[in-house]
């Protein structure tokens, strides 16, 4: 298995500046958080695969498959069934469903699943070094940027050493089945173990982290070094664009159910 | 003179501690000495490496007290940073000291948070890699290396604060006998550049490096003395949970000395003196060994696993066990081992080929349900414990199995008296020692009372004292009747205990059978890239390849 969610291959994505990615990434954001209707979001959609391919960001889509949809579908069930507004449709015992709040969970869902995955071409293309280099160059303090990018490497690391002890707990005996709350409660023998290892590996890297030189008062200097150039502007400028395209819509009333300002 | 270190009634509690892990501790160490620390778990080792950076008492907190001097400066009210280039730390998990994408990035961390330029970055990068003999891995991604090259990386990403001291914390422990290897040649070779060291280590092998070796003992220096004549005294070296080296247990029973730790030379002077092995002696030891093997329990058929990146672990493994057998599967991480033991109770289903278990064949469907016949018992005793009593935690497997209660607490006494813990029901095993933790895993594993049982690694990080009850625990069990597999590195431990071995490299065994036919044949061994104990290679010199030490001292005692 991998450590890294990160992808380690060249792509067109993996040569950017990281700090233009980051601001890329949020823009992105801004452009999907415009618009719920899915349609338009399907046309969203239709932006991020090419960005999906330069990024490498569908393989890490396959890795975390399951997660990802399993996401998607939660977001979808509870907008579902908590949408009152609009004609009903159906019902399922008390729990009726519109059609707005199919429409506007179908949305919402889309919109979910397109934030995590342009979220995952970032992390696809991006090692962790180079996401604090992009951090500490937007002016957010090293340790703070350090920390938040360790995390995506202790990530691996964790689901790692849970499978090991998964596989111990199995050989005891433990069955991990049957009606959700005996599943759950077959999870607290994995659990404690799993914290415990977590926190220890955590003390170990903090001992390594400290012992050489972390948190000197020093001006840190980087060994990877990137220059703006002009990918960096392109991408940036279709990401203002997109931006401007779906505001514009969202002004017009466009792109969201149910018309002006949402449901 | 600038003194390396200098230590003076280091005292310290740490805030949840029972006792004190450092109870007046002196120390004193020149400049360019290489010094090995030894003793047992607990006695004080890495807690005193701690305060040399002053993680003790800057991050684990407790009582501190006591004066220490790190090159002739006395370091009380310093940062553990500040002291990054004065001493450079490396510790036993290799594991949690890298945290790069790129091999150079790590290197390049310490250097980064001094705020050195391009240019002297760029030159310690290069210093640091060449002098673990890895310039061609600077663009490798460290989670792609081997646990040797992990840990040498470790080692030059510490060596680029260019710290003057360098102190590993049992830096090889975790490591196969290759990587071992590979980190005390970069130790070595460090000390021939003049660096002083500082060696946590377990093992002779280790240990041998040092010019002289200190042992503690509850916290205090308890003696201290040139490496060869501290190695060679085995009484004083058992008495503080260290392995002696096997050639001076040998030199030291028939009372000759100066002793020759050495296999080849020692053989050289029994020849010399023309000392040979008593033949009805060596007849005795031959008849000994012959048991007789019973029924086939398990049979391993061109098995073959391909994980799903596409490493094939397994390429066609064949084997039988038979009930009542003890047996060491050995060679490199990454050769197999664990993948092939993970099949006998299905917690990995073949890719091709199989495994039959009293004839049923096993299918990962079967994990939970085979526990009562198959114990499996894992390499990190933290991966399984997670009651806050001791008797929790050994009722788990039977209470998973549905036993009555009074039944449970039977399986529970026995098993915790077959361990050596009976009467520890009430203690919390999160405050049990390392050897303690590891047999109270085994005991969690044979209250379910399986025929079988299957342990990774079951002594790593042990000191010799622990190793040994742990040892003579399987040994026990397999005299009861039951079948032991254990993976393991330590070839000695294997030549005393195992009665059979197999010697798996690259996916394949290469050669299974009863130990002492395996070892006598270091030409197979060596492909795997692993080498017959000290005693084996002694008698393989003398005509006869010993397994233990006893066998030899009984062989050559009527001749000397």
């Amino acid at each position: 298995m991998s450590g890294f969610l990160y992808i380690e291959q060249e792509s067109f994505f993996r040569r950017l500046h990281p700090s233009g990615k980051i601001i890329a990434l949020a823009l992105v954001f801004v452009a999907a958080l415009m618009l719920d209707h899915p349609l338009y979001m399907l046309a969203l959609w239709a932006i991020a695969i090419p960005a999906g391919i330069l990024s490498k960001g569908f393989k890490l889509l396959a890795r975390l498959k399951f997660l990802f949809l399993a996401v998607c579908l939660a977001s979808f069930i509870l907008w579902a069934t908590f949408t009152r507004e609009g004609a009903p449709l159906f019902a399922l015992g008390a729990i009726s469903f519109t059609r707005e709040g199919i429409l506007f969970a179908a949305g919402n869902a889309l919109r979910l699943g397109l934030m995590l995955f342009f979220g995952l071409c970032f992390i696809a293309s991006t090692p962790i070094e180079d996401l604090y280099y992009g951090l500490v160059k937007l002016g957010v303090p090293f340790p703070v940027s350090f920390a938040l990018s360790l995390s995506f490497r202790l990530v691996p690391i964790f689901s790692e050493s849970a499978a090991a002890i998964l596989q111990a707990q199995k050989s005891r005996g433990l069955k991990v089945s049957g009606n959700p709350l005996a599943k759950l409660k077959s999870y607290f023998p994995l659990s404690v173990p799993v914290f415990l290892s977590a926190l220890r590996k955590v003390d170990q890297l903090s001992i390594a982290l400290e012992a050489r030189g972390f948190g000197a008062k020093t001006k840190r200097t980087s060994w990877i070094e990137f220059k703006f150039s002009r990918r960096d502007w392109l991408l940036l400028g279709l990401c203002l664009a997109l931006d401007a395209c779906c505001i514009g819509l969202r002004i017009l009333g466009h792109g969201v159910v149910g018309g002006q300002g949402g449901p | 003179m600038v003194r390396a270190v200098h230590a003076e009634g280091l005292r310290f509690r740490y805030r949840r501690g029972r006792g004190l892990a450092l109870d007046g501790l002196d120390y004193g160490q020149e400049r360019g000495e290489a010094v090995g620390l030894a003793g047992r778990s607990g006695a004080g080792k890495s807690s005193f490496l701690l305060c040399l950076d002053r993680i003790i008492p800057n991050f684990h907190a407790g009582d501190f007290s006591g004066a220490l001097e790190i090159l002739s400066e006395n370091i009380s009210g310093k940062s553990t940073y500040e002291l990054a280039s004065q001493i450079g730390l490396v510790l036993q998990d290799f594991e949690s000291q890298l945290f790069s994408t790129r091999a150079e990035l790590d290197v390049a961390f310490g250097p980064e948070n001094l705020g050195l330029d391009r240019k002297e970055m760029a030159r310690r990068i290069d210093d640091a890699l060449a002098a673990v003999g890895m310039q061609s891995f600077r663009d490798r991604a460290p989670e792609s290396l081997s646990g040797g090259e992990k840990q040498r990386l470790a080692i030059a990403s510490v060596l680029a604060l260019a710290p003057e001291i360098m102190a590993f914390d049992e830096a090889t422990t975790d490591l196969d006998p290759l990587g071992r290897e590979q980190v005390r040649s970069v130790i070595r070779d460090l000390k021939k550049q003049g660096r002083t060291i500082i060696i946590v280590d377990h093992e002779p092998e280790g240990l041998a490096a040092a010019d002289r070796i200190s042992i503690l003992s509850g916290g205090k220096i308890l003696t201290s003395g040139p490496a060869d004549r501290m190695l060679s005294d085995p009484g004083m070296l058992i008495a503080n949970g260290i392995r002696p080296p096997e050639m001076a247990q040998l030199f030291s029973a028939l009372k000759i000395s100066p002793v020759e730790i050495d296999p080849g030379k020692a053989a050289k002077i029994f020849k010399a003196g023309n000392i040979s092995p008593d033949a009805r002696a060596l007849a005795q030891i031959a008849e000994r060994g012959q048991k007789e093997r019973g029924a086939v329990l398990i049979k391993v058929d061109a098995l073959e696993h391909i994980y799903p990146t596409g490493n094939r672990a397994l390429a066609g493994v064949n084997l039988e066990i038979r009930a009542g057998d003890f047996l060491a599967v050995i060679g490199q991480n990454g050769s197999g081992k664990t993948t092939l033991v993970k099949h006998l109770n299905g917690l990995l289903g073949a890719t091709r080929g199989g495994v039959i278990f009293r004839g049923m064949e096993v299918r990962p469907q079967m994990v939970s349900k085979l526990g009562r016949e198959i114990g499996f018992v894992f390499q990190n005793p933290d991966h399984q414990i997670f009651q806050s009593r001791v008797f929790d935690e050994t009722a788990f497997a039977p209470r998973n199995y549905g036993l009555s209660a009074p039944d449970i607490k039977l399986r529970v006494q026995k098993a915790l008296e077959l361990v050596g813990l009976p009467g520890r029901d009430n203690e919390n095993p999160f405050l049990m020692t390392k050897g303690e933790r590891q047999r109270l895993a085994i005991a969690s594993v044979l209250s379910a009372d399986p025929q079988v049982l299957i342990l990774d690694e079951p002594t790593t990080g042990l000191d010799y004292t622990e190793q040994l009850r742990v040892m003579d625990l399987l040994a026990e069990l397999n005299r009861q009747g039951r079948t032991i597999i254990i993976i393991t590195h330590t070839l000695w431990l294997a030549a005393r205990y195992a009665s059979r071995a197999a010697v798996m490299s690259g996916g394949k065994k290469l050669v299974d059978g009863g130990v002492r036919e395996v070892f006598s044949r270091p030409e197979i061994l060596k492909q795997a890239s692993l080498i017959p104990p000290e005693i084996t290679r002694f008698g393989l010199e003398m005509g006869f390849p010993f397994l233990r030490v006893e066998e030899a001292v009984s062989a050559l005692e009527k001749k000397s």
